[in-house]
């Protein structure tokens, strides 16, 4: 009995054992170990940043995430490039793979012809020449690749000829509007651009280079995909720095490419990401001196309110509750008085203090540049002011006016209505039990919202599930974020004709704005800004949203960093890390 | 034994596929696809979707989805991590997480078994006190905020470990980095064995066959360990079971507060970008996982416990 | 006699040699028997379980916070002149003071600013007069001088009322949120550890009682359950119904059965072939009596520690499940969403986390010792002792 026991125990305690030194050989093991961290020719300090989310390719034609762009930004070469402007103000748009400005062969703009830079190198010394751009453009478009941007040549203002029924498969390569002869592009396009336009639409990631060797290897039997970009071996990089370590899912460092066209202008030796998505922790790094730059949230930002080093970064799209127009269920929502009181009854200032935002009255963000040959805001321009309501579109006792006649001729004595917002996103959630609260109060009682929290993946499908089902949803939270250079990409959104909108608006007097300003000549700067306003003012007074806000971003960089441009964050160029430098 | 052991993996198998089936229609059942963000043009739209087969019935979709995994393909990620194989995706990210839990499983349960046993010899007493305080201390402090906690002070106030698990380091400053994640993920597991075992040792003290244990002469401490230690660990293999699964499934978290790039957020992740096949892929994985976990306790019962007839017919 | 023949006369007793009755002598004659009946009337189990309880002083301790807890849930909120969604939004995260613990340092409502620029502090519009208390850690950031400011946040406001527990995001009063949420959090965690506990006996019994075939299918069932996370449920729950109290309750029972319906049926096997049993089948009890009334006794003791202990751990869960987004619907607070969000924003208001985690570990502490008590004294080996 005794030794059956023993042994028993001994087993266990062997088991156990064997537990432990399985975990320990793990933990010394596991993973693939980290790459020695290649030496810069030149440059000097690494600039250590945070993501949120972890890189899902390398691959410009499946890029979707924005902390994958700024990524891919620092190491995908480009036709042109945006950089600080001479004497570090302003920006420039240097042509990088391009030898110069494109040229314009038409009257209209609809033909341009771009020269491909001669002696250019990818990061592994091999040249880079123009066929490699061809075949880049030609497989972000391929038909049987289907990549995710395989609109790239469509998807704006900048729409090549045939370049959507290449990929669907319905026109042949031949028949594409791009041409290679020699050294030069020529592109055919659909709508008439700007040089600049252009130029804006070439410094998109989705056009810029893949290395073919790699690309081919990497398709598999049957031309339906390609691993390129799946890892650090199967990619080669061409911008001012070059991916030497990818450790999944952790962190990655890109360090200074000594083939890049600029390199001379590039100070720094590398930078080095790690992803974390918890906030909390990304503060804790930076206070304890770890990473360089951090962005707050509203809360970290109340402890940060006077600190020298937060630089205030407006977002991209203005928030808004978007009213479902076309409900049976509540038909009072087609009801423009309706609408219109709960546009008035948002306290906009408040909202924005509580979630540490910009109040906004308006739907385009303050964001866009109207002309780009001074940087004019369009929000700054006479014309857009002008349609601006007072007070921050509040004004209770009007929202009071308008509901009670609304709810006299629907016959009805107290109403319900439920608020789709993100999960996870604290601010909406504020804003929105801020607004339930306000309205019932402004209300009398009589409005009752109810809150209700959707996984960000799915509100945007509930919202977009309009066009079949009436009663998808009644109030839900959106934001759409546009090309900042096109103020009339904001305006596409809203156009019945665009497939796939966030939320029902229909109005034939917009359509016909909309309609209006894309034929108007591209020049005609002041023309446009007229109409875009009236257009906006059109969406105000029809009232199928409530904007609420704009979003609000406060970064805080670490005194060891010296931006290249005195303002520190731009519209052009973000905050420009690239061409950043570390003092030590 | 043999027999049953068979049974099981038949019925095992059988099991998956019924996973797999209720896997696929949930997943298609949602709303969203990974195509929800972008703004493309109805026909590209279409195009992208016969490429995935999205656009047949759900019962053409399900033959395609069966066809494929029995042949071996379990198909690739498309927004997790776009074009690479779901398995391999997965492979990139298990050892962290295995290599976390392994370690906090193989200090939990000793110490969780020795703290248990020592509450229950000393019944009632200082010793038994003390244990009961701290175990009842670990487990009601949810994970989360023990994390922060744990990361606040030892990390950032008095800097004795990293802040966060640090992927690039080698020997040394890796360990030390894994310190505080592995401190995180043991001590819950180390407080419910330690308070099980208390409770299932106490119980068979009083029971009969202890008393004679202890009238042929064996002390108290003899006859626990030998006796009542054997009863004891049969119900204690039900809350391992949960444990081992769930230790994957919960360290969530905790990698996401120590930025270890485990399997623990993958699931998520995957679930929020519409990404099909590494959901199922995922699910797959964690499920087997509690199977095979399930199994094993099962069919050891049989080998810590005499008296028990696996799968035995309730006359036999 | 040799010790071979006392056998053979145990096992024939015709065999037995013929004794006369005198020589057989009563041992105890000369003494009085001293375990006479007992003369008191007999206790009964339940009586005899009370008894024993009430003399465990800790699990007694355990029942009266369990009760202060629930007492608290029901009329806390009632004690503030704030609703729980009442807002204002000037008074946001105000710190918590307690005008009678504030003269001995605890709650009095002040709060340390952080960086704050040394040239405000002369403005009285910012810092109203004496609200500044203290000024700490002079430093230089980016060649501006800043301090860290202890104000009086209250005055600092202009606010004369006090908040007990402070404020909330949006200004509400914490001490009414967090009864309030302990109301719903509790609620939650009855209902479904509830019907857990009916549907994982059950099953449990039948499956470890039958065993064979149907054991084979029902556990086949639990792994199919179990082979969906927690996520994916609540997830697909939320889809269909919406994030609700409903969504919340069916999350924690879709799959939180299977451990007590295991640990049920492990009880069974461990009994079911002990000769009780067997003695209860000879004599033809059905079988769903000898299942819950012979068999189920016995596994009593671990079913009752699991279920004290699976009501705190409901509102854990409910907790991280608000961690991770999927919480009840907003503006309604349980502790769990008052703890996700407080995690949040941890290292600038720690009051805001202080508080629920403290109920939450007060209610896990005195369930686990009422757990104990109540163990001990239901355990039918325990009676008399």
């Amino acid at each position: 009995m005794r030794t059956i026991r023993n042994s028993a125990w001994r087993r266990c305690a062997a088991l156990m054992m064997g537990l432990l030194v399985s975990g320990m050989l793990y933990a010394a093991g596991g993973q693939q170990a980290a790459r020695p961290a290649a030496t810069a020719e030149s440059g000097y300090g690494t600039l250590r940043l945070t993501a949120g989310r972890p890189l899902e390719t390398l691959n410009p034609h499946q890029q979707a995430a924005t902390a994958t762009a700024d990524f891919l930004r620092l190491i995908q070469g480009k036709l042109y490039r945006f950089a600080p402007g001479p004497g570090g103000t302003g920006y420039q748009i240097l042509p990088e793979i391009a030898a110069g400005e494109p040229v314009q062969v038409d009257d209209e703009g609809r033909v341009w012809q771009i020269q491909i830079r001669d002696g250019l190198q990818w990061s592994n010394g091999e040249p880079l020449t123009a066929e490699d751009v061809l075949y880049s453009w030609r497989m972000v478009m391929d038909p049987l690749l289907l990549n995710h941007r395989a609109n790239a040549f469509h998807g704006s203002q900048v729409q090549v000829v045939n370049a959507l029924a290449y990929a669907t498969g319905d026109a042949a390569w031949d028949d594409v509007g791009i041409r290679l002869d020699g050294n030069t592009f020529e592109l055919r396009l659909i709508l008439p651009v700007t040089n600049f336009m252009l130029k804006n639409f070439l410094t998109g990631l989705p056009v810029s280079v893949v290395y073919p060797p790699l690309y081919e290897a990497g398709m598999n039997a049957d031309r339906t995909q390609t691993n390129y970009g799946t890892s650090i071996d199967t990619m080669v990089s061409s911008g001012p720095f070059m991916v030497t370590n990818w450790i999944q899912g952790a962190e990655y460092t890109a360090m200074k490419n000594p083939y890049y066209l600029y390199a001379d202008r590039v100070s720094l030796a590398g930078v080095h990401t790690r992803v974390i998505s918890e906030s909390g922790t990304v503060m804790q790094l930076f206070e304890n001196g770890e990473i360089d730059f951090v962005e707050l949230s509203s809360a970290d930002f109340q402890r940060f309110r006077e600190d020298p080093r937060v630089i205030e970064v407006p977002g991209r799209s203005v928030q808004r509750i978007v009213i479902n127009l076309l409900s049976t269920e509540k038909p009072i929502l087609q009801d423009v008085r309706f609408r219109q009181a709960l546009f008035w009854a948002t306290d906009r200032a408040t909202s924005a203090r509580i979630s540490a935002t910009i109040a906004a009255n308006y739907i385009i963000p303050t964001t866009h540049v109207m002309d780009v040959t001074d940087g004019t805001l369009y929000r700054n321009t006479p014309e857009a002011r002008a349609i601006l309501t007072p007070n921050l579109g509040y004004d209770p006792q009007r929202a009071k006016e308008l509901f009670d006649a609304a709810m006299a001729d629907a016959g009805l004595d107290r109403i319900s209505l439920q608020l789709a917002y993100h999960e996870g996103v604290e601010e909406r959630r504020a804003v929105s039990e801020y607004l339930q609260e306000q309205w019932r109060e402004i209300f009398g009682g009589r409005l009752q919202i109810t809150l209700q929290a959707v996984p960000s993946s799915q509100l945007a499908a509930t919202l977009r599930a309009y066009p079949n089902d009436d009663n998808a949803f009644e109030l839900g939270w959106t934001g759409t974020g546009h090309n900042d250079f096109d103020p009339v990409s904001a305006l596409a959104h809203y156009y019945s004709g665009t497939p796939r909108r966030k939320g029902p608006y229909f109005s034939d007097e917009y359509d016909e704005l909309y309609r209006t300003v894309l034929q108007m000549p591209i020049d005609d700067t002041q023309g446009r800004l007229e109409l875009i306003a009236r257009a906006e003012e059109v969406m105000l007074r029809d009232a199928s949203f409530v904007p609420v806000n704009q979003g609000l971003s406060f970064g805080l960089v670490s005194d060891r960093v010296r931006f290249a441009t005195t303002d520190g964050w731009s519209i052009a160029l973000g905050y420009g890390w690239k061409w950043a430098a570390i003092v030590d | 034994m043999i027999k049953y052991t068979l049974q099981r993996l038949v019925a095992l198998a059988l099991t998956l596929l019924v996973i797999l089936t209720i896997a696929f229609l949930v997943i298609r059942l949602m709303p969203g696809s990974i195509y929800e963000n972008t703004e493309l043009p109805p026909r590209l739209l279409e195009t992208m979707e016969a490429k995935y087969r999205l656009n047949e019935p759900m019962i053409v979709q399900y033959a395609y989805f069966i066809r494929d995994i029995l042949g071996g393909d379990w198909g690739t990620s498309i927004a997790i991590r776009v074009n690479v194989p779901v398995w391999q995706v997965l492979y990139a990210r298990i050892p962290v997480s295995l290599q976390l839990n392994i370690v906090a499983l193989a200090i939990a349960l000793p110490v969780g078994v020795l703290a248990g046993i020592a509450a229950a010899l000393f019944q009632n007493g200082k010793v038994d006190h003390a244990i009961s305080f701290l175990v009842v201390v670990f487990v009601s402090v949810p994970s989360f905020v023990f994390a922060t906690l744990l990361q606040y002070t030892l990390g950032f106030r008095l800097g004795l470990f990293p802040i966060v698990y640090r992927a690039s380091a080698e020997g040394f400053a890796r360990y030390a980095s894994i310190v505080m994640p592995i401190a995180a993920l043991s001590l819950g597991p180390i407080a419910r064995v330690a308070r099980y075992l208390r409770g299932e040792l106490i119980e068979t003290v009083s029971s009969d066959f202890m008393l004679l244990a202890r009238t042929k002469g064996l002390s108290l401490f003899d006859a626990t360990l030998r006796h009542a230690m054997r009863n004891s660990l049969l119900p204690l293999a039900n809350i391992i079971i949960p444990m081992f699964t769930s230790i994957l499934t919960g360290s969530l978290v905790v990698e996401r507060i120590f930025a270890v790039a485990g399997v623990g957020g993958l699931l998520v992740n995957s679930l929020n970008a519409s990404d099909h096949p590494l959901t199922i892929a995922i699910l797959v994985f964690y499920s087997m996982l509690s199977l095979l976990t399930i199994l094993i306790v099962d069919l050891s019962y049989g080998l810590i416990d005499p008296r028990v007839r696996v799968g035995g017919a309730k006359n036999e | 006699m040799s010790d071979l023949t006392t056998l053979r006369t145990i096992l024939d007793p015709t065999e037995a040699p013929d004794l006369p009755d005198e020589s057989f002598e009563l041992t105890q004659s000369d003494r009085t028997l001293t375990d006479v009946d007992f003369k008191t009337p007999a206790v009964g189990y339940f009586r005899d379980a009370l008894q024993r309880f009430s003399q465990n002083k800790a699990s007694v301790t355990a029942f009266v916070i369990i009760c202060a807890i629930v007492f608290m849930a029901i009329f806390g909120p009632g004690m503030t002149p704030y609703g729980f969604n009442q807002q204002n939004v000037d008074l946001r995260n105000m710190p918590p003071r307690i005008p009678a613990l504030a003269r001995i340092g605890i709650a009095t409502g002040h709060r340390t600013l952080e960086r704050r620029r040394v040239e405000f502090l002369e403005d009285t519009e910012r810092y109203p007069m004496g609200s500044i208390i203290e000024l700490r850690n002079p430093t230089v950031i980016s060649g501006v001088e800043v301090v860290d400011v202890v104000v009086d946040y209250y005055a600092y406001l202009g606010v004369t009322g006090s908040f007990w527990f402070g404020t909330d995001y949006l200004g509400r009063d914490y001490w009414t949120r967090l009864w309030r949420g302990a109301r719903v959090s509790l609620v939650i965690a009855f209902v479904s550890v509830a019907t857990n506990l009916i549907i994982g006996v059950i099953y449990g019994a039948v499956s470890g009682y039958y065993g064979g075939t149907v054991d084979m299918v029902l556990m086949r069932i639990c792994e199919v359950i179990e082979a969906f996370p927690r996520v994916v449920v609540v997830t697909l729950f939320i889809l269909f119904f919406g994030t609700g109290l409903f969504s919340i309750i069916m999350s924690l029972i879709i799959s939180g059965w299977i451990t007590t319906a295991r640990l049920v049926r492990a009880q069974f096997y461990r009994f079911k072939l002990r000769e009780f049993v067997l003695a209860a089948r000879t004599m033809g009890v059905r079988d769903s009596v000898i299942m819950f009334r012979h068999v189920f006794p016995n596994s009593v003791g671990p079913i009752i520690t699991r279920t004290m202990f699976a009501v705190p751990l409901a509102i854990f869960t409910e907790s991280f499940l608000a961690y991770i987004g999927l919480g009840l619907q907003a503006p309604e607070p349980t502790i769990g969403v008052l703890l996700s969000d407080a995690q949040r924003v941890l290292l600038n208001y720690p009051y805001q986390s202080l508080f629920p985690a403290v109920v939450i570990s007060a209610l896990m502490i005195s369930f686990n010792l009422f757990a104990n008590g109540l163990r001990d004294a239901l355990d039918p080996t325990m009676r008399g002792v």
